[in-house]
């Protein structure tokens, strides 16, 4: 019976230890090498002071090392974290001191930054790299891989955490999400299941690993005994390279954000690829324009296509199998229904379930459901709705924040965001983190940043601001402020000068104002 | 100047700016360090499109041929020639 992650391994390692677990740049990890490894990380972060339920940072860009890490992580009993590799040296310092990492997996790129945070962080041992300034200890992986071969045991249960996933806060700091072995797994059996994988697919790994659809590649592949093919990071700019891979990789299963198909529709040279090894394509993270849609399946008619939908929180948890989408359909293409094992109720501002069809916030209570956020105690207070029933049970909800309501055939349509917290290539971005950081700025008076429908139907971020009294700037400089304060995908595409933003009635930056008339001023 | 010369310019006075980073080595990976986006790669291809008056497909778009100043040169030199 498998009830930690890394027995999906162990597991794997028996029953097909040849077989490609993951794949990278051509290499194959194959279920033995990848438990033998893991082990072997394992036990060097045991002999550095790793010990059960310590958080242990990933901080690499992709590659075979990156499920080396995960498994080894976690074969130690310890939680991994994946950290951003781009993001700015405040926000990793800050990811480090929050979690109380001691101990980071990293590469040789990535030596400078880190001794630069080595100071302000309880960061005192780095693996996969030969030596870093200001840090106690490093641990090259040559040195790793010389362990003898033993089996490492951490006596982890399910209920040990797994992993803490790092995203925005409407503070700007960041808040970690907290996942069980448990969690996660509900999660691989589930999603194994729904989308039928069998140790013939081949899945793609499109997102980065700070980013929760990895779950499915990392987790319900292995589970299912398929094999993930790891898509290096550069691949994301280049839809003619993803289209290429998808062909010379036959993959199987693709799961990505709506941005990386559409591009490859647009961009990807699509008819010249062979692509008939796909059989099924998930996106979720951000709707899917319809007409886009129409042209995928075209393009692609043996693919069953879904929308997958699901806050980190909770993982994925909701599905929609489309139809064929006609070129003239305009409608919403709606998240679909809550899977197994999950159970959701839609309720008005006081909690009250609303009456089928109306709109409201979707609670969720399921199985692949987080613990809570890491050392936040007010934000769990808040994230939560707890229903108590007679003899003291009490059920957890999680409130996801989105608005929705259900379709007479049942299907859930997704309205928008509680809060201003929007996605945008399936990045979470605060608008108001941005605009807190601009009005950092000491030439900034007012700032206001809101979403812009371009004419070409894609969505921007513009940040407009107003200058205090006799200061000046130039653009450029406003963009080097916003560089060290969020994160890379955050930063606003347009920046804009006004002399008076429009208001409310109360005085207050008329923000919906902005978005319909910027949005109508980027038409012309 | 020569082709070299002009796309290292143009790429240092477009993208690294935005980056903090102080110099790119013809060699160095343009894409992991973060220097530039989707959009960036589009602005790029417009630029030696109308530079040196060369139509590049879509499917040449690719990581092999971006990947490095040196690759970029590499392949507009190629599109020159052929």
């Amino acid at each position: 019976m498998i009830y930690t992650i890394p027995q999906i391994i162990e597991h794997n390692a028996i029953t097909a230890p040849d077989k490609p677990a993951f794949r990278f740049d051509e290499t194959d990890l194959s279920n033995k090498a990848l438990w033998l490894k893991m082990n072997q990380l394992a036990q060097t972060l045991a002999e550095h002071g790793v010990k059960r339920g310590d958080r242990v940072g990933i901080y690499i860009h992709k590659s075979i090392k990156t499920p080396i890490s995960i498994y080894g992580i976690l074969q130690a009993g310890a939680v991994f974290v994946p950290l951003d590799p781009l993001m700015p040296q405040d926000r990793l310092a800050s990811i480090l001191n929050d979690c109380g990492i001691q101990h980071v997996i990293s590469e040789k790129s990535k030596a400078k930054m880190l001794a630069k945070v080595a100071e302000s962080t309880p960061l005192r041992c780095v693996i996969g790299v030969e030596s870093v300034d200001s840090v106690e200890a490093a641990v090259s992986w040559n040195t790793v891989f010389e362990q003898p071969e033993t089996v490492y045991k951490s006596g982890a249960v399910s209920q040990d955490l797994a992993y803490i996933m790092y995203t925005s806060g409407s503070t700007g700091e960041p808040k970690g999400l907290m996942h069980t072995h448990a969690s996660g797994l509900a999660y691989a059996r589930i999603s194994s299941d729904v989308y039928g994988l069998t140790a013939d697919d081949r899945l793609s790994n499109f997102p980065p690993i700070h980013f929760d659809q990895m779950t499915f590649d990392y987790f319900s592949g292995p589970l299912a005994g398929a094999t993930t093919v790891i898509i290096p990071e550069e691949y994301m700019k280049f839809p003619a390279s993803l289209s290429e891979l998808i062909e010379d990789e036959k993959l199987t299963v693709w799961y990505s954000v709506p941005f990386a198909l559409i591009q490859m529709l647009l961009h990807g040279a699509l008819e010249e690829r062979d692509c008939s090894s796909l059989r099924w394509v998930i996106y979720g993270g951000e709707p899917f324009p319809p007409k886009h849609m129409h042209g995928l399946q075209e393009l692609w008619p043996q693919v069953t296509f879904s929308n997958s939908y699901g806050p980190a929180e909770t993982n994925q948890v909701n599905v929609y199998h489309l139809p064929k989408i006609s070129a003239d359909h305009t409608e919403q293409i709606p998240i679909g229904r809550l899977w197994h094992d999950t159970e959701g109720i839609v309720v008005d501002d006081d909690d009250q379930p609303v009456d089928a069809g109306q709109e409201g916030e979707l609670l969720i209570r399921t199985s692949t459901m987080m613990q809570g956020y890491w050392n936040r105690p007010a934000l769990n207070a808040k994230a939560f709705y707890f229903k108590t029933h007679s003899g003291g049970l009490v059920e957890r909800y999680y409130r996801t924040g989105d608005t929705v309501k259900e379709l007479p055939d049942g299907n859930l349509l997704f309205l928008g965001r509680k809060d201003r917290q929007i996605k945008l290539r399936g990045y979470r971005i605060e608008l108001d983190e941005i605009e807190a950081a601009l009005v950092e700025h000491p030439s900034i008076a007012e700032a206001a940043t809101y979403p812009v429908l371009q004419p070409s139907n894609e969505k921007i971020i513009e940040a407009g601001f107003i200058l205090k009294a006799n200061a000046t700037i130039e653009i450029i400089d406003l963009r080097k402020h916003l560089i060290d304060r969020v994160p890379k995908y955050a930063i606003p595409e347009s920046i804009v000068q006004f002399e008076e933003f429009p208001r409310t009635g109360s005085g207050k930056i008329n923000r919906k104002e902005l978005e319909k008339s910027r949005s109508e001023a980027h038409r012309v | 100047m020569t082709n070299l010369e002009s796309i290292s310019e143009y790429i240092t006075a477009t993208f690294l700016i935005d980056n903090g980073q102080d110099s790119i080595e013809p060699d160095d990976n343009l894409l992991l360090s973060g220097l530039i986006d989707s959009l960036g790669v589009m602005q790029l291809v417009a630029h030696l499109q109308a530079e040196n008056g060369i139509k590049i497909e879509p499917r040449e778009v690719t990581l092999k041929n971006f990947k490095t100043i040196n690759s970029i040169v590499g392949f507009v030199e190629t599109k020159i020639s052929g």
